[in-house]
């Protein structure tokens, strides 16, 4: 039997939204400590990995460990019936294979009940190790998003370069390059726009535009993210949630040391 | 374990005997094409094949080969037994078909066969009957022309299983006969073959019938028709010195290829094969000038015998080369160069108009010029004969007869000249009276010439008509008369490309008598000027007639210039256009002058000399033709002209070398595609734009020609080929490898061609431990702008590459895949970039600058290949024919 109530009902719609367009499907993961996803795009090339903490939940029961399939894109459809303010419990029988979302307005005048089928997805946990960061940065994600945004009409690519002085985005493309750079900046008044970068050794990695652009869709679930960046690992890309979790995103730097490009041969 | 280990022991002889049978002989197709390779080996001109029920009740192949004598009747179906190998290295010599003395021993334990045969040296034929053993069972005498009959009843009778299959796929078995057939008829050259069917009690019908020509190019048109030889484009390639490709390869262009890939025939030495990657190479590149069609191919590779080894198969269909690689090498070399995508050959858009039939038709019809001009001069010539010889007006009666049943054309034409009204009428009625007193002339002087001249000018005639006749059937168009026949002599030439060199040579020694004789009056009448200019006039006329006849349009131009000009010598009325061109005329006399006292002083020497002499004065009487031609015509085009040239040379070519059948075909080939003009890319820079249509289209004018270029796919060319140079994929790798689930086939083929995928931006992990089937893993994928590739676009190219060429053409594929311009990449990357092309480019409906429309021309003109849009739509059509349309409102205010 599982039972989560979260009142805060507009988090889970905006965590739907920002990991759809990167995943089709995935297992979503219930266990006594919490509620979470980790799932590969189709092409394998980024990792999402969701988790909101059974304590954040106002009502949290998870009688054993639960694995559900679910269409994301189906998910979402049924979650934006929720009203902004409403009250979502994901309720699931033991091996039953539906799951209900029910939605009740803050009056309590209105309750829905919506029933989706489940999917089997064999999928295999990924074990995502703990690893020390060269750099990491700390920023406004509306800053980010923009940044990303702009970057990906001019280019392909980016790179996020990481020095004393602050981090670098730069891309090439037709038309073009552009260069932007964020400076260190922890005086600001609300902690949330403040740029931090903590930094053992100076990183330059260069990513595509395309999936960061993705990532950023997680913008509304946080006024800060953080990037971190090391040589040898994929960059990650975290949205905390407030006081339940994080949303985080893993992508591979782009190969380098391949010094001829590749070019379609049409 | 139950089973026991069991005693081996050898196999009885009849088992052996009824095994390796049905190896050799598995099919209709199979049975009989031992058959008729067998007659093929005996040397017959005749092979004719009957099916009863198509072949399920019995077969039989009648030749007309040399027979088997009586010494061998014993043998004849035993197995292994042959008279064309003995020696295991006699397989490098091999010429015959068969060498494994396993056929008839084969047909011997699958069916009931009987072998009626006769040498030359028996008096009678004999019937001989086969056991099942291979064994003569019985032999008794019967009546048969020399040559063998093999018949086979009731094939596969005592196999039950094939025997059902055999029933069941009957008409498919027939049909793959049929086909095998064609190809052998193709390429057996002199071997006429038949193929009926009787079915039920219904009367023969009659599959496949030849004459049993001498010419590849024949046999093509006797099997697959005119209309498919009419889309061919003969071809010749020397790979090494002793090894050569010819035959015919589908033209370029939409509408000349097929839809299916069945006429694909492959030759190694006449014997028909089949050659896979050949046939690959050929759709491959055909591509690149038709993408939508297949091509014909019918290819003869010439090779030593010693370098191919054909005793691969049973059926010998399967054939190992020692160089491989290099022949395909050279192959695509030689076919990159008439599929080359820089020049394109474009069909003339014909402008018509309701009232313009019947002149159109003129222009579109090869010969019709030339039939007008016979009809024209059809009864002034009978005159002037009938005062002449009698035996001459018999034969010009038979040939004047031969054209009148040939055609109605001519009928149709002559009421076209009617219509052309009074200013023709007074024109052609002087050229009559010309013609009459030259013909008279000539016929007079054929008199008085030494006695064995005419004599040899009446047996070659006689010759010459016998030929025609018999090649009446074969040959719609019709024959000339006497005096046309000089003139026309190279064209008859070309229609009947398998006439006899010596009736080739004979028949141009006739023309070089002419001409001598036209240019002596010219000589000795030297007083009446007015006379022998307008015969020198008539001989370069008639050259004037002969070129046009190989080169359609313009052949009719001069034609009707000239009669103008001819007119105008006439009634003397010097025009300094008219001055120009008698003394043009006159110089033109003088070569046929200067080398007649060689060929007087020597009427009987070899055919040769003289030929060599003749072919000089042609080539003068050529070249100055083609000067006062363009003196005569300013207006004559460049497009023209350089037809022309091309056509003269073709014409050249058939004169100096009329023993070649080839070239003869060649030429012929290239008389065909005069409506076909070649159009090189570097063109586009030069066409001047006239306009836009409907917002849509460009109007450039090249020359005298009009064309419309489509400006959006013309555009989307230009982008399409700048994206593909400049877009570069991105290598993004996967966080983690994903597993590539392919069969070991397809791991044997990402092994060998790992540099590819890596090039197309796909990283492959090999793990070696890892079972078959999951050996590889994807470790990175190629992305650009918003596009992702991903697992099915690496199976998408693998699978491209296995079915490119098998295994082991690694080290080919590897080089001329990334030069050309259709190396392997995923289709998606195609499809990508030209939507991002069509994107990007100017759609229909934008109104455009003339400056921005010359950009759009001169970037066509940059292009690797700027004939279609990456979509497969055309850029450029070929619109009108501005002279055409100037001379046709000249004719409508003549009249």
């Amino acid at each position: 039997m599982l039972e989560l109530r979260l009142v805060q009902g507009s988090l889970l719609k905006k965590v739907l939204e920002s990991i759809k367009e990167l995943v089709n499907d995935a297992n979503f993961d219930c266990s006594s400590t919490g509620f979470s996803l980790q799932a590969m795009d189709s092409s394998h090339v980024a990792l999402v990995a969701l988790l909101l903490r059974s304590e954040g939940f106002e009502h949290y029961r998870c009688d054993r460990n639960l694995s559900m399939g679910m269409n994301l894109n189906n998910m979402a459809k049924m979650l934006k019936c929720a009203g902004n303010d409403d009250i979502i419990t994901i309720k699931a029988d033991d091996g039953s294979d539906t799951v209900t979302f029910m939605f009740e307005s803050p009056t309590q005048d209105k309750i829905s009940d919506f029933e989706m089928k489940l999917m089997d997805i064999d999928s295999e946990h990924l074990g995502i190790p703990e690893a020390e960061y060269h750099a990491i940065v700390r920023m406004p994600s509306a800053e980010f998003a923009r940044i990303c945004k702009d970057l990906s009409s001019i280019g392909d690519t980016v790179v996020i370069a990481v020095s004393k002085e602050g981090v670098k985005f730069s891309t090439k493309g037709d038309i073009g390059s552009a260069n932007i750079v964020c400076r260190q900046n922890t005086t600001v008044d609300k902690p949330e726009e403040a740029t931090v970068i903590e930094m053992n050794e100076p990183v330059a990695l260069q990513f595509a535009l395309r999936y960061m652009n993705s990532f950023t869709k997680a913008t509304p679930l946080s006024s800060s993210v953080t990037i971190s960046l090391s040589n040898e690992l994929p960059v990650v890309v975290e949205y905390k949630i407030a006081e339940m979790g994080y949303v985080r995103f893993y992508l591979a730097p782009k190969i380098e040391e391949d010094e001829e490009e590749t070019k379609p041969q049409a | 374990m139950s089973a026991e280990s069991k005693i081996i022991k050898p196999i009885a002889k009849g088992i052996i005997h009824r095994i390796c049978s049905g190896q050799v002989i598995l099919d209709l197709s199979s049975a009989v094409k031992e058959l008729v390779e067998n007659s093929l080996d005996a040397g017959a001109t005749s092979i004719e094949i009957s099916l009863k029920d198509f072949g399920e009740e019995w077969f039989q192949v009648i030749d007309n080969g040399c027979g088997i004598s009586p010494n061998n009747f014993k043998v004849l179906a035993l197995k292994h037994h042959t008279s064309k190998l003995s020696e295991f290295h006699d397989l490098q010599s091999l010429t015959t078909f068969g060498f494994r003395g396993e056929a008839l021993s084969s047909l011997c334990a699958l069916g009931n066969l009987t072998v009626e045969t006769r040498t030359a040296s028996e008096e009678v034929a004999t019937l001989l009957t086969f056991n099942h053993s291979g064994a003569l069972a019985d032999e008794k005498k019967t009546a048969r022309k020399v040559g063998t009959t093999v018949t086979v009843k009731k094939l596969f009778y005592n196999l039950p299983v094939r025997s059902k299959e055999f029933k069941r796929n009957i008409r498919k078995e027939y049909g793959k006969l049929v086909s095998l057939l064609n190809a052998y008829a193709l390429i057996a050259k002199g071997v006429r073959f038949g193929c009926t069917n009787t079915t039920g009690k219904n009367a023969k019908s009659v599959v496949l019938k030849t004459q049993g020509n001498d010419s590849l190019k024949d046999n093509i048109i006797t099997v697959l028709g005119m209309n498919t030889f009419n889309c061919l484009e003969p071809m010749s390639l020397c790979i090494s010195e002793s090894c050569e490709v010819d035959g015919f390869l589908s033209k370029p262009g939409l509408g000349n290829g097929r839809n299916l890939g069945d006429r694909q025939y492959f030759f190694v030495n006449g014997r028909p094969v089949d050659m896979p990657k050949v046939g690959k190479l050929v759709n491959e590149l055909y591509r690149s000038a038709n993408s939508k069609q297949y091509p014909i191919a019918i290819l003869n590779f010439s090779v030593p015998t010693k370098v191919y080894d054909v005793n691969v198969t049973p059926d010998k269909r399967k054939i190992f080369f020692s160089e491989e690689t290099s022949l395909l090498q050279a192959m695509r070399e030689g076919l990159q160069q008439i599929y080359s995508p820089d020049n394109a050959s474009y069909a003339v858009n014909e402008f018509m108009q309701p009232d313009s039939q019947k002149k159109s038709s003129i222009v579109t019809k090869p010969s019709l010029p030339c039939e007008e001009h016979y009809t024209e001069c059809k009864t002034d010539s009978k005159d002037a004969s009938e005062s002449d010889d009698d035996d001459l007006f018999s034969e010009e009666r038979l040939i004047c007869e031969n054209i009148r049943g040939s055609t109605g054309q001519e009928f149709i034409l002559r009421a076209h000249k009617s219509l052309k009204g009074d200013t023709s009428g007074r024109q052609s009625a002087s050229a009559h009276s010309a013609w009459r007193n030259q013909a008279t002339r000539v016929s007079r002087t054929i008199d008085q010439y030494s006695s064995d001249s005419p004599r040899h000018v009446q047996s070659t005639l006689n010759n010459f008509v016998a030929v025609s006749k018999r090649k009446h059937d074969d040959i719609i168009t019709a024959l000339s008369e006497v005096p046309v026949l000089r003139n026309q002599a190279p064209h008859h030439q070309l229609k009947t490309a398998n006439t006899e060199t010596n009736d080739s040579i004979t028949r141009s020694y006739i023309h070089l008598d002419q001409i001598n004789e036209t240019s002596k009056p010219s000589q000795i009448e030297n007083s009446q000027q007015l006379n022998p200019d307008s015969i020198n006039h008539k001989s370069v006329n008639s050259l004037s007639y002969r070129d046009g006849s190989t080169d359609r349009e313009p052949g009719m131009k001069l034609y009707q210039e000239n009669t103008t000009q001819l007119a105008d010598t006439a009634t003397i009325t010097p025009s300094s256009n008219n001055l120009i061109s008698t003394s043009e005329h006159v110089l033109v006399s003088d070569s046929p002058i200067r080398s007649s006292p060689l060929r007087l002083d020597s009427p009987k020497s070899s055919g040769q000399k003289i030929f060599s002499n003749m072919q000089f004065s042609f080539q003068d009487l050529k070249s100055r033709r083609e000067k006062s031609s363009s003196l005569m015509q300013p207006r004559n085009y460049r497009y023209e002209k350089h037809n022309g040239k091309s056509h003269y040379t073709a014409a050249t070519l058939e004169l100096s070398q009329p023993e070649s059948e080839q070239q003869k075909e060649r030429n012929l080939a290239a008389a065909a595609t005069e409506l076909e003009r070649f159009f090189k890319k570097e063109d586009f820079s030069r066409m001047k734009v006239i306009g836009q249509f409907n917002l849509g289209f460009i109007i450039g004018k090249l020359d005298q020609d009009l064309f419309i270029v489509d400006q959006h796919a013309a555009d989307e060319k230009y982008n399409f080929e700048c994206l593909s140079q400049s877009t570069i994929l991105n290598q993004q790798p996967l966080l983690r490898p994903m597993k590539l689930e392919l069969s070991p086939e397809e791991e044997i083929v990402a092994s060998i061609h790992m540099d590819i995928i890596r090039k197309n931006g796909f990283t492959l992990e090999e793990d070696l431990n890892a079972p078959p089937g999951c050996r590889y893993k994807l470790k990175s994928v190629p992305y650009s702008k918003n596009t992702m590739f991903g697992i099915e676009d690496v199976k998408d190219l693998i699978s491209t590459l296995s079915d490119g060429d098998g295994h082991g053409e690694c080290s080919i594929i590897g080089s001329y895949k990334q030069d050309s311009t259709d190396s392997v990449c995923p289709p998606r990357v195609r499809a990508m970039l030209a939507s991002r092309a069509c994107r990007s480019s100017i759609m229909i409906g934008d109104a455009l600058g003339r400056n921005e429309m010359q950009k759009i021309l001169e970037h066509l003109a940059e292009l690797k290949s700027p004939w279609n849009c990456p979509h497969g739509r055309p850029t450029m059509r070929h619109l009108v024919d501005l002279t055409k349309v100037r001379k046709r409102s000249e004719l409508s205010m003549q009249m």
